[in-house]
């Protein structure tokens, strides 16, 4: 029987989070903005689900005067990426 | 982009598309390699040509002042790439921490050497480090030439065990060339072509 996908990582703007913030150390709010073309709220919410799930980390402060919000992913995160991926090839057979 | 139904295939694309827009990020490692490597270079090229030809005295007494043109050149495009980066790349902290350590350990050893022991122990132990930092660094990040510079390096660096007094220095200037300012070349040369 085949497993059921993670419902958290199984929606296209978290799963593109994710997969960016695994190649990366950590990104700003920003640039992951930028990346996915997501609206400002919409991506907080989702970062926010996210967050609450234990995938990634939050830190807010602030870079030149301004609020800056980082990102990174955790090691649960890295492993439900993992988890995620194995149960993706399963569905395609690879 | 939101949509909760997603077919494996559609997810599998998501995840192919993000990773490579991610591996596009490049590590800010190319300018301080350049930076370094040329300053290095010039540092022991004077030193040889004194010791070699017994001129260039003026230059060689300011020498010196690569460290601290190096040190400030360093400090003020850290500032300049730190209020504009939106990311950290996967590889810069393998680079901080490679070659903050052998910033540390040459802290040490020089501290060392000026007080007692052998002044060309120092560009040996100057030269190993900085091979192993470019050998480890371009292992992890899979950057070969600077794997290829380390070794070339850690070779020259053994040179300087053996070799007479104005060679050390030679040894020296080439082994920074290929272990620390031609993968710094190269690395530019290849962020370039990413962000092409």
């Amino acid at each position: 029987m085949l497993k059921d996908l993670d419902p958290i990582l199984h929606s296209q703007l978290r799963l593109a989070v994710m997969s960016l913030l695994l190649g990366l150390e950590e990104a700003e709010f920003v640039y992951l903005k930028q990346q996915t073309g997501a609206s400002a709220g919409n991506l907080s919410l989702q970062l926010e689900k996210l967050s609450n799930a234990g995938y990634i980390s939050i830190k807010k402060g602030h870079k030149n005067k301004y609020p800056v919000t980082i990102c990174r992913i955790t090691r649960t995160g890295i492993r439900a990426m993992e988890a995620y991926t194995r149960a993706i090839k399963e569905y395609l057979k690879l | 982009m939101q949509k909760e139904k997603m077919t494996p295939e559609e997810s599998l694309n998501i995840i192919g598309q993000a990773i490579n827009t991610a591996h596009k990020e490049t590590t800010g490692a190319a300018y301080y390699l350049i930076l370094w490597g040329a300053l290095l270079t010039f540092f022991f090229l004077i030193h040889f040509i004194h010791a070699f030809g017994n001129t260039g005295d003026w230059l060689m007494n300011l020498g010196w002042l690569v460290f601290p043109v190096g040190g400030l050149l360093s400090w003020w495009h850290t500032r300049k790439t730190d209020a504009v980066e939106k990311t950290k790349p996967v590889y810069d902290s393998v680079y901080l921490y490679a070659w903050g350590g052998v910033a540390l350990c040459l802290g040490i050893v020089s501290l060392v050497t000026s007080v007692k022991g052998p002044g060309n122990v120092y560009i040996f132990v100057l030269l190993l480090l900085f091979s192993l930092a470019a050998f480890i660094t371009g292992g992890v990040s899979k950057f070969y030439p600077s794997l290829a510079g380390g070794v070339a390096g850690i070779v020259l660096s053994a040179l300087i065990l053996i070799t007479k007094t104005p060679y050390h220095y030679l040894c020296a200037a080439a082994g920074i060339v290929v272990a620390c300012l031609l993968p710094g070349l190269l690395l530019h040369a290849a962020n370039k072509r990413k962000h092409a």
